[in-house]
């Protein structure tokens, strides 16, 4: 500081010497660089840590101190290399270092402890202990000091321990598992084999061609299938004349759809079943969602276009499973509608069309709101002109309004692909006698007790959806990952064609009438004795839920709580670290991301099983666990909430705080949070509806003492404990839709005043 | 302590500062620049010329990635950005939206821990400095927008910072305000002696407002220099034709006269005999009808004619008549005040010639390399 | 960032803190019995008990999973060829009960020191005669009669891969006919199948429901529905049928080995043994002589029960043979 103003002194021009109206300085001190640094804290809490607690533990319980996993009584001099690198980073913060040398001795100290660390307990296979979990992480964040300070991550010392801590929870938490069911699927024995894949593929549960018991050949049934298929693309092509390459590719391409073809109608096995499933259920869901969008949009009767925000709405709050537990009452052999009303004796409800029917009436509203995004986005203005120009409705909606909702139907369809072939729910309940991979996964793993296979299985599952959301990436720009919203435009939109109205209106209604009829025998269900057979009024299975249920449902909304505001801010701090800084391995960051959101529960369930119930993160039957894959498994809500957010405000007041001197987490703070604080309670809020509703991934990782409500209303539904599974899918439901309604409530008043100060 | 520690005024020196974006774009090369301190020094140039970059990485907004930065000859290259000390105002304002006046120009202080009635009183001084004081509780979003980057400017000014920085400050008011907030601005800074670092691509702004001007190009500094210098002697033809207007005529020197399109007239102006590019700004042509009576006219040499010209187009634009003649030399464009404007027709012959304090002669570019060719570029408002 | 350390630290703590430690019971039978366990045995020790539901395949498969840090110490009710696979695999041990000599002899003559006899029920029909009456068919009274087309899409049974009540059944058809012989009546039964479900008692609820005309499965299930309200009738196959015998055991390195010890003594005492048919909705004959046979539960003397060999269909391989079998001949065929 002296020399500073020596300096100043003699550079400053006379005529400068004029009066000031500010008259105290106090502020630069304070802004200049410390001599020592903070990071100091952190090294010494390390080293008080290595010494306090035990570095690791006999069991499942953490909080344990067992003498003998103190660092002393476990004999392996290199672990004291983790507290020496802690003094050493703590020596180099105090000493008045220059800040890129200082910075490069943290760096160096911390990041050596850590690895030591970690190296040393993936070496013993020894849980860690709390000791292991604190003095770690505090060396973490002596890297993250040293980072900054060497200038090597842009940023203060809190980007880059985000940094580091964010880059970290995803290669442990996400991508580590993940590698995990790779290595089981391709390691066994300790040995490198493709055996087990080769087995699980020619096992007739994965593929099933050729069936004994029909009289006819199924194998040349599908060849013939492809050759037509072959064939008829290669008379249109030629009759179109087009150019030999396209016509080469294009038999090509025909020919493969016409394998696809004849192995749905043909073979069987999951990987036909579930691949046929999500095409029908997408096709389908598409087309209704493009039906509801615009009919949310541009129907003539007011009452519709109103209920289209509630639909969007259902597949939040509703578990999976809920809905296909209602129709076996409903649709069922002895269901109401199909044999009471309709007097049809069928079982068609078990199997691929009650599946479908199932996932269809599920991902519809998902469809809807994405497809819903785009059709707002269309301009009213062009298709006036195109009227104006004499063209008809039709024309009009086929050169104009079709062509502009392309991208949001392509979108839609490849988010229900995903959808539905990561479904586990509705395949259990209604799968009837086939197979698909998302069950697969879970019977290979829970019934048969061959990790190996639920890993090929998984390894499967998660290729092919990998493979979708690059499609997706591909086709559609990066649009996939951040939610496709359209500004909707002003301007009156011409109505529908009135037969085209007339008909969606239909399909609408019939939709209305099953959702409202399926979720109203989820409540009839809960007040009758015996669902289907005796209709006696009783209270009985809501007094039986109140003994076994509330409990369990109770310590869900906890754990759902508790990973709910973990969920939400790490979401908020990954787009805040992706949209706003740069730094190297960005990238990964989000392909962590992306993957948490991409990969089906049932693999990250197996994942979570295979990596963590032995060595050195031994987490299972904890209630940790539970709570690290709600929070990995809806962070990604959380995220493109904060990405849209970002979006939305301008970068140069964030600028302008850290020109005034506010750190970056000061600048969040301050800055950010309050801006962004409406999508950040939609984050909280969704991510613990997401986790009061998950069932797929959870199934694997529920313990005695840490049973959570879905499970146990899938065991209940399996068991046979109608009522009172309908009791608790009810409870569920009124529950979940109060928490969105307020939010929903919340979004409405606060929207306003935001509305006025978000520039 | 002394007056110098209280004004805050830093030099800021610049060392061969480079930035290179992904990989190879280069923003900024090479740069080198001293800014005395209390001085307001403009950065100047077409958009991506690698100007608001510079600014920028002042701030600490963006890392140099070659070179080093010293404010207050500390070097502050690898230094946060929240620890240099140097605060800046933004094209868009940047005003915090949720927090009202008070609170947007107490924020800094706030970082700093000053408290009390130390805040009231340095939030109230700021705001009094820029004219908006007893408006403390306005919301920021009802402000106007003149009225924004004044508590703008009293929220970077209250800092007392070591060099305040203008991003484009004005490029979002309209015409009137602007050239009344930048006067305000230049009073103030003036007032307060603070270092200042101010970007724009208005060269009028520019030419108004600055102790000195830094013309970039391509990430390069074409001139340094105060406006005076930069319009009557550029360095090359870019910044001739960024700062204010003029017509490039080819030439032919001997040292000592020059001869453009058969008009030949002395120089005082050293420069190597031959091609020579002749820069004429548009107030530096005259109608030969005047020449009897106008001042500072070129010295001619034996023969005493002028540039033979025929007229292309007249604008009239009441002061002035802005001209387009066709020349043997070329196009040439002038603006003229005299009295024989009036009878100007499109396709007269008339004979021209220049005042020198209009005249500067360039290098040919074409021969000597000029470090940035300024063809087709549109000319400078 | 201190505060940040702070939070994660406090988090980390929260998440840990929530684990507590008392008594994990893996229970199979039925859940309302699993669910009476808990206040029935605070009451009579004063402990407290978890358990999670898993069908006794899922059960081993768990049990196997978690080899290397068992989470239970005890697995209650089941099948018992898993819990003989398991104590084969070294999985749970013998512990040999102080009321040993109380539980019904052929029983424990039957498992052996293995593990120890919980309660014995038979296979058989659960069939609801309303659906049969409508779809025309009469009541089926052999395993013979159930290959007719006619009953084709009306029967349901649980899936051996998930289900030791399948396996149960697949073992008594191989030890009445043979194996050859049974795996092509298992062919043929497989096309009347509707489904294959994953728990031993859900294909007579589906019965019950109308789903199906008729359900595989242990009877005493069957009279479980029934006492619900369902309109279902039990009948035992006139070729004779399999039982099973439940089992209990101590799982190996169990954490709380003592609290094992003390729910596995109580819960052979007759007292504990009534709460299935009472509480537990489970009508199983208890293993125990002095528990008092509940009216409603099937009469185990007067159904021609085989001699269900259960050293040998409690073998392991055995077991995986035949169940990979069924899963790879029979199950994927399509219907």
């Amino acid at each position: 500081m002296v020399l500073e103003n020596m300096v100043l002194e003699n550079l400053v021009p006379e005529h400068l010497f004029r009066s000031t109206p500010l008259a105290v300085r106090t502020i630069s001190q304070s802004r200049s660089p410390a001599v020592r640094s903070s990071a100091w804290i952190f090294a010494a809490f390390s080293f008080v840590v290595f010494l306090a607690l035990p570095f690791g533990r006999p069991g499942r319980p953490f909080l344990t101190i067992d003498e003998a996993y103190r660092p002393w009584n476990l004999d392996s001099p290199w672990l004291w290399l983790v507290p020496a690198m802690a003094i050493m980073a703590a020596i180099a913060a105090l000493l008045p270092l220059e800040p890129i040398r200082r910075g490069n001795i943290l760096t160096a100290a911390g990041a050596t402890g850590f690895l030591i660390g970690v190296g040393w307990l993936m070496a013993t296979s020894i849980p860690f202990g709390m000791g292991a979990l604190l003095s770690l992480t505090s060396l973490l964040i002596v890297t993250g000091y040293g980072l900054s300070l060497s200038g090597r991550i842009q940023g203060d010392p809190f980007i880059a321990c985000s940094i580091l801590f964010v880059g970290l929870l995803i290669v442990l938490l996400i991508i580590y598992p993940l590698l995990t069911v790779l290595q089981t699927a391709i390691f066994i024995d300790g040995r490198f084999t493709f055996d087990k894949i080769i087995a699980t593929v020619n096992s007739p549960r994965f593929l099933f061609i050729e069936n004994p018991y029909t009289t006819r050949d199924e194998v040349a049934l599908i060849r013939n299938v492809t050759i037509a298929g072959a064939a008829l693309s290669l008379a249109w092509l030629l009759l179109r004349r087009a150019a030999i390459s396209r016509v080469v590719t294009g038999t090509l391409v025909g020919a493969i759809l016409g394998l696809a073809l004849g192995l749905a109608l043909f073979a069987r096995g999951a990987i036909v079943t579930s691949l046929t499933l999500a095409v029908i259920v997408a096709t389908v869901a598409t087309v209704l969602g493009l039906a509801f969008a615009l009919l949310g949009q541009r129907t003539r009767i007011p009452v519709v276009r109103h209920s289209m925000g509630a639909i969007s709405l259902l597949p939040i709050i509703t578990p999976p499973f809920i809905l296909a537990f209602a129709m076996i009452f409903l649709l069922g052999r002895r269901g109401l509608l199909t044999h009471d009303i309709l007097g049809m004796s069928s079982s068609w409800i078990f199997g691929m069309p009650g599946v479908a029917l199932a996932q269809i009436l599920a991902y519809t509203p998902i469809a809807y709101l994405v497809i819903q995004g785009s059709v707002a986005g269309l301009n009213a203005a062009l298709e006036e002109a195109s009227v104006t120009l004499g063209a008809s409705r039709w024309h009009t909606f086929r050169t104009i309004t079709w062509p502009l909702v392309r991208p949001g139907l392509a979108n839609a369809f490849l988010l229900s692909v995903i959808e539905s072939f990561a479904d586990f729910g509705n395949p259990l309940i209604l799968g009837g006698d086939r197979n698909y991979l998302a069950t697969e996964v879970f019977a290979a793993f829970a019934a048969r007790f061959d990790p190996s296979e639920a890993a090929v299985y998984g390894v499967f599952l998660l290729i092919i959806v990998l493979l979708v959301f690059y499609a997706q990436a591909r086709w559609l720009g990066q649009s996939s990952f951040v939610t496709v919203t359209g500004k909707p435009s002003r301007g009156g939109f011409s109505p529908l064609p009135r037969a085209l109205e007339g008909i969606l209106l239909v399909g609408f209604f019939l939709w209305a009438i099953a959702v409202v009829g399926l979720y109203g025998s989820i409540v009839y269900g809960s007040f009758v004795q015996l669902w289907g057979i005796d209709s006696t009024l009783t209270l009985q299975h809501w007094r039986d839920l109140a003994n076994a249920g509330i409990p369990v449902f109770l310590y869900t909304a906890r754990i759902a709580a508790i990973s709910a505001v973990p969920a939400a801010l790490l979401g908020f701090l990954i787009a805040y670290l992706v949209v706003r800084q740069n730094f190297w391995g960005r990238r990964f960051l989000e392909f962590g991301s992306m993957l948490s959101f991409a990969t089906p529960g049932t693999v990250m369930g197996v994942a979570y099983i295979l990596a963590f119930n032995t060595g050195p993160w031994l987490l299972t039957a904890t209630a940790t666990i539970i709570v690290l894959a709600f929070i990995f498994r809806n962070m990604p809500v959380a995220i493109r909430g904060g990405v849209a957010g970002f979006a939305q405000i301008d970068i140069s007041l964030e600028e302008a705080a850290t020109t005034l001197g506010a750190s970056s987490s000061r600048t969040l703070r301050t800055i950010l949070v309050p801006l962004l604080i409406i999508p950040l309670i939609a984050g909280l809020i969704f991510a613990f509806v997401r986790a009061m509703t998950a069932i797929s991934q959870v199934i694997f990782v529920v313990s005695p003492g840490n049973m959570l409500t879905t499970v146990l209303l899938l065991g209940w539904v399996e068991q046979g404990q109608t009522g009172r599974a309908a009791a608790m899918g009810t409870l569920l439901i009124v529950s979940m839709l109060t928490v969105i309604l307020l939010l929903m409530l919340l979004t409405r008043r606060r929207g306003l005043a935001s509305g006025e100060v978000v520039p | 302590m002394t007056p110098a520690q209280e004004i805050g005024a830093a030099p800021v020196r610049l060392e061969a500062v480079s930035k290179t974006f992904s990989g190879d774009v280069v923003a900024v090369d090479a740069l080198d620049l001293t800014i005395e301190p209390g001085s307001l020094v403009t950065l100047l140039g077409p958009s991506g010329c690698g100007k608001t970059t510079t600014l920028r990485m002042i701030a600490g907004l963006e890392r140099a990635t070659g070179g080093r930065i010293l404010i207050d000859d500390q070097d502050v290259t690898r230094l946060p950005a929240n620890l240099r000390d140097v605060t800046m105002v933004f094209q868009s304002y940047a005003l915090f939206p949720h927090m009202n006046v008070f609170d947007n120009v107490a924020y800094g202080l706030r970082v700093a821990r000053v408290s009390g009635a130390d805040l009231t009183r340095q939030v109230a001084e700021a705001l009094e400095m820029v004219g908006m004081e007893g408006l403390e509780k306005r919301s920021s979003a009802a402000l106007s927008g003149g009225q924004q980057q004044r508590v703008a400017l009293a929220r970077a000014l209250v800092m007392q910072p070591r060099a305040l920085l203008f991003d484009e400050p004005l490029s979002n008011l309209d015409a009137k305000l602007r050239r009344r907030v930048r006067q305000d601005i230049r009073d103030l800074q003036q007032r307060l002696g603070i270092t200042s670092v101010y970007v724009t691509h208005d060269q009028e702004e520019a030419l108004a407002i600055s102790d000195l001007i830094v013309v970039m190009q391509n990430g390069r500094v074409q001139q340094t220099g105060s406006p005076f210098e930069l319009y009557t002697r550029p360095a090359n033809r870019f910044v001739a034709d960024f700062i204010g207007s003029a017509s490039f005529l080819p030439g032919n020197s001997d040292g000592e006269y020059v001869d453009v399109g058969g008009y030949r007239f002395g120089h005082r102006q050293k420069i190597e005999p031959g091609e020579v590019t002749v820069m004429v700004r548009p107030e530096a042509v005259l109608l030969a009808a005047e020449m009897d009576t106008a001042d500072g006219l070129a010295e001619t040499g034996l023969a005493a004619t002028g540039l033979a010209a025929t007229v292309k187009s007249v604008s009239y634009l009441g002061l002035a008549t802005d001209v387009v003649f066709d020349t043997p030399a070329g196009e040439l464009g002038a603006t003229v005040t005299g009295e024989g404007r009036s009878e100007l027709r499109k396709g007269d012959n008339v004979s021209l010639a220049f005042r020198t304090a209009g005249i500067y002669l360039l290098p040919n570019e074409d021969q000597g390399g000029a470090a940035a060719p300024s063809q087709g570029r549109a000319p400078a408002r | 960032m201190k505060r940040i350390a702070l939070v994660l630290t406090l988090f980390m703590l929260l998440g840990s803190a929530a684990f507590a430690q008392s008594l994990n019971v893996l229970c199979s039978p039925d859940l309302a019995w699993c669910e009476a366990l808990g206040p029935a045995y605070e009451e009579a020790t004063g402990n407290e008990l978890d358990f999670v539901r898993l069908s006794s395949s899922e059960a081993l498969a768990r049990l196997r999973a978690e080899a290397a840090n068992p989470v239970f110490d005890v697995w209650f009710g089941g099948t018992g060829d898993p819990h003989l696979v398991a104590f084969h695999e070294g999985l749970t041990e013998f512990y040999m009960p102080s009321v040993w000599d109380e539980l019904i002899p052929s029983l424990t003559n039957a498992v052996g020191e293995t593990y120890i006899p919980l309660y014995t029920g038979a296979i058989g029909f659960v069939v609801n005669e309303g659906i049969l009456a409508e779809e025309g068919i009469e009541v089926p009274r052999c395993w013979e009669d159930l290959t007719d087309p006619a009953f084709k899409n009306l029967i349901a049974m649980p899936d051996p891969n998930s289900s030791g009540t399948a396996y149960t059944i697949i073992a008594t058809l191989v030890q009445i006919m043979g194996e050859e012989a049974a795996f092509e009546y298992l062919a043929d039964l497989h096309q009347n199948i509707q489904q294959y479900t994953r728990s031993g008692s859900a294909p007579g609820q589906l019965a019950g429901r109308g789903d199906v005309a008729m359900a595989i499965q242990f009877l005493h299930d069957g009279v479980k529905f029934a006492q619900q309200g369902f309109p279902l009738t039990n009948i035992a196959p006139c070729e004779g049928t399999g039982f099973e015998i439940g089992g209990l055991s101590m799982i190996a390195n169990s954490p709380n080995r003592d609290a094992a010890i003390e729910f596995i003594e109580w819960s052979l005492t007759p007292e504990a043994q009534s709460l299935a048919a009472e509480q537990g909705e489970s009508y199983q004959v208890q293993s125990n002589q002095n528990t008092p046979v509940h009216p409603a539960s099937p009469d185990l003397d007067s159904l021609n029960l085989i001699e269900y060999d259960f050293e040998t269909f409690g073998d392991p391989d055995v077991r995986d043979r035949i169940v990979g079998r069924w899963t790879n001949e029979i199950f994927p065929v399509p219907r």
